[in-house]
């Protein structure tokens, strides 16, 4: 039996995080969570999760500096990023790419896509 | 050894690929309904959940506001105290609101008084239609506890992903009416006591 996928969730609102939990933890994954982009970053070298969900606007680090500051790490690096994002312009898509991340999904997050994007990244 | 080879009737195998198909689109139909009843239930708890561990009035709101904002996708609203005497409704918080400018309601405004006095969810067929304040409403969620409305949430425009508030988010608000309205009572007399 292999061990369950770890993601870390980063999000400075407990709501969503306690939803995001919710339903990750119900389809077996392992959950692990941050309320700024500074202990995601560092939730992220200590734990070395299979994937990031990222909340884009968090106190002390946003999430794009967060993304970037993975990337410049080696430890880090290779560990899949969805950006979680409220505004859905091409630009603000585009800004979550060149920092770095993998996918997105947008606010309010609809849990059936993001699953779908969760099982395409780090698989069941 | 010897090789036994199938020579089906063709009509028949058509027959059981199109029963299987059919199936098959049954139980992934099935399995989508499951895991967008297990979002909703996530939801549902979250709301609860995080509205049972606030203690203060400030905490309550900053919960309705998450709520809003994150699991229902609305960038612009407010949530308003709501005094028996008039009625009238004063801002206590919200999200991209000029305070000033949206202070208090209309207390005259048919959606308002609608809310108020029934105490009842009203999401308007066309938000445009009776706008307060000039901006188009998504929603008027009066917090209640016990058949008295104590406050309002005023839901302006929702983002641009999200044209409309469907069935399963009027659930998740009637949840939030009920529970923060309960919350936001329970913190006042709280903060009373004191």
């Amino acid at each position: 039996m292999t061990a369950p996928k770890t993601i870390l969730c980063a999000d400075d609102s407990l709501t969503a995080l306690t939803m995001h939990q919710m339903i990750l933890k119900s389809h077996g994954y392992r959950v692990v969570t941050a309320q700024d982009g500074f202990e995601a970053v560092t939730k992220a070298g200590a734990e070395r999760p299979d994937l990031i969900l990222m909340d884009v606007v968090m106190p002390r680090m946003t999430g794009f500096e967060a993304v970037k500051q993975l990337r410049n790490d080696a430890a880090t690096k290779g560990i899949p990023v969805i950006m979680v994002t409220t505004r859905a312009e091409p630009k603000v898509i585009e800004t979550c790419f060149q920092a770095g991340c993998n996918d997105y999904v947008n606010k309010p997050v609809d849990g059936a896509v993001l699953l779908s994007k969760v099982r395409a990244l780090v698989g069941v | 050894m010897t090789v036994q080879t199938l020579s089906p009737d063709p009509i028949v195998l058509e027959r059981r690929v199109a029963v299987l198909e059919a199936e098959n689109i049954q139980l992934t139909e099935r399995a989508l309904g499951a895991e967008q009843r297990l979002v909703r239930a996530a939801q549902l708890y979250a709301t609860v959940s995080q509205l049972h561990q606030t203690a203060e009035t400030d905490e309550v709101v900053i919960v309705v506001k998450e709520i809003v904002a994150n699991l229902l996708g609305c960038e612009e609203m407010g949530v308003y105290d709501v005094w028996p005497q008039g009625p009238v409704c004063t801002f206590v918080d919200g999200i991209g609101l000029d305070a000033d400018r949206f202070g208090t309601l209309p207390p005259t405004h048919a959606l308002v008084r609608q809310a108020i006095a029934t105490g009842a969810l009203v999401v308007p067929a066309d938000p445009a239609a009776e706008p307060i304040h000039g901006r188009p409403v998504s929603a008027l969620v009066p917090l209640h506890d016990q058949g008295t409305v104590c406050g309002l949430v005023v839901m302006f425009q929702l983002l641009r992903q999200k044209p409309k508030l469907d069935a399963g988010d009027q659930d998740l608000l009637e949840a939030v009416a009920a529970h923060a309205g309960r919350a936001l009572v329970h913190a006042r007399l709280r903060e009373a006591t004191r």
